[in-house]
């Protein structure tokens, strides 16, 4: 059985699909990606942008995601992130 | 008057220099802490750094109470003692307090992981409302803090059992040492030996949770 995925992977695969499709992406497609209910897609997308993580774009076909620089150092940062927040319990 | 603290007269000076150790390492957890927070915005991160930054101050603070509001007992013993006036001294005392016991209270309420401010006011209203209404508040300073303590070890314990991970297992241990080292005060506070044995098996917890963040500090540099 798999493993439940904490928030802080989600995150990392939220921004790691973004980042894959050149930076920019449509809902629908972080949907299929990051493996997640509709719902909890759109909790995390809000969350993501509150803490300038992504920045959502209005354009004629509609809403796509843009990764941007925190949301960047975020992914080069992750493994640290992780091996802090193990180490103290904090995930 | 009640005391605070029993010193033996050899060890003033040592206390000085063992509560700098705790004020260098518990702001270097607490500067760490920041680093991950702005990198990953997580809320449990800032709060940890925070419970890490309060202790810190409180050693800070600490070590000015050793410095000048020290007087002697009979024999060779020390004290830091609580007047029932209103002075720098008790300002001083009040002050570790508050900071030690916030310190505390931030870290059982980000281990607790229920996310409710909330939650984190009733314990800090719990904690300094028994404080302040105790007939012996030394013994409930130590209660207090050894209480939280005990749940951040069961935390701590619960994590190590589910990962098996050695940086978690050192945090564990600190923490371990850090209950010790005020469980000790609720035994036997009336004994210059227990002031010295507190501030031994703080040192060791706080070299087993610094030995845990360089291990995350190394592995962090390697990555990259």
């Amino acid at each position: 059985m798999e493993r439940k995925r904490n928030k802080l992977e989600i995150i990392k695969d939220i921004l790691t699909v973004i980042k894959e499709k050149s930076g920019r992406i449509k809902p629908t497609h972080i949907l299929y990606k990051s493996n997640l209910s509709h719902q909890m897609m759109k909790e995390y997308l809000e969350e993501l942008m509150a803490k300038k993580f992504i920045k959502e774009i209005e354009l004629k076909q509609g809403k796509t995601y843009e990764i941007t620089s925190k949301g960047m150092n975020y992914l080069e940062e992750y493994h640290t992130v992780i091996n802090f927040t193990n180490a103290f319990g904090l995930d | 008057m009640a005391e605070l603290h029993f010193i033996p007269a050899w060890f003033l000076g040592f206390n000085i220099a063992f509560e700098m150790v705790f004020m260098l390492a518990a702001a270097l957890v607490a500067l760490y802490s920041y680093r991950i927070y702005k990198i990953s915005s997580q809320k449990e991160i800032k709060l940890f750094g925070i419970s890490f930054g309060l202790l810190s101050a409180s050693y800070f603070v600490s070590s000015i109470i050793s410095l000048f509001f020290v007087s002697a007992l009979e024999g060779n013993i020390l004290a830091i003692a609580i007047h029932r006036v209103l002075n720098t001294q008790n300002i001083a005392i009040a002050s570790y307090v508050v900071l030690l016991v916030l310190g505390y209270i931030t870290l059982l309420y980000t281990t607790l992981k229920v996310g409710r401010k909330r939650v984190y006011g009733l314990l800090i209203a719990l904690a300094f409302t028994a404080i302040n209404f105790s007939f012996n508040k030394v013994f409930m300073i130590y209660f207090v803090s050894s209480l939280s303590l005990l749940f951040v070890n069961y935390h701590y314990y619960m994590e190590f059992i589910k990962r098996k991970n050695t940086n978690v297992f050192l945090t564990f241990w600190g923490m371990f040492f850090l209950f010790i080292s005020n469980v000790i005060f609720l035994v036997q506070a009336s004994s210059s030996a227990t002031y010295v044995i507190s501030h031994i098996a703080e040192l060791i917890g706080y070299c087993f949770i610094v030995a845990s963040l360089l291990r995350v500090i190394k592995n962090g540099k390697k990555k990259k």
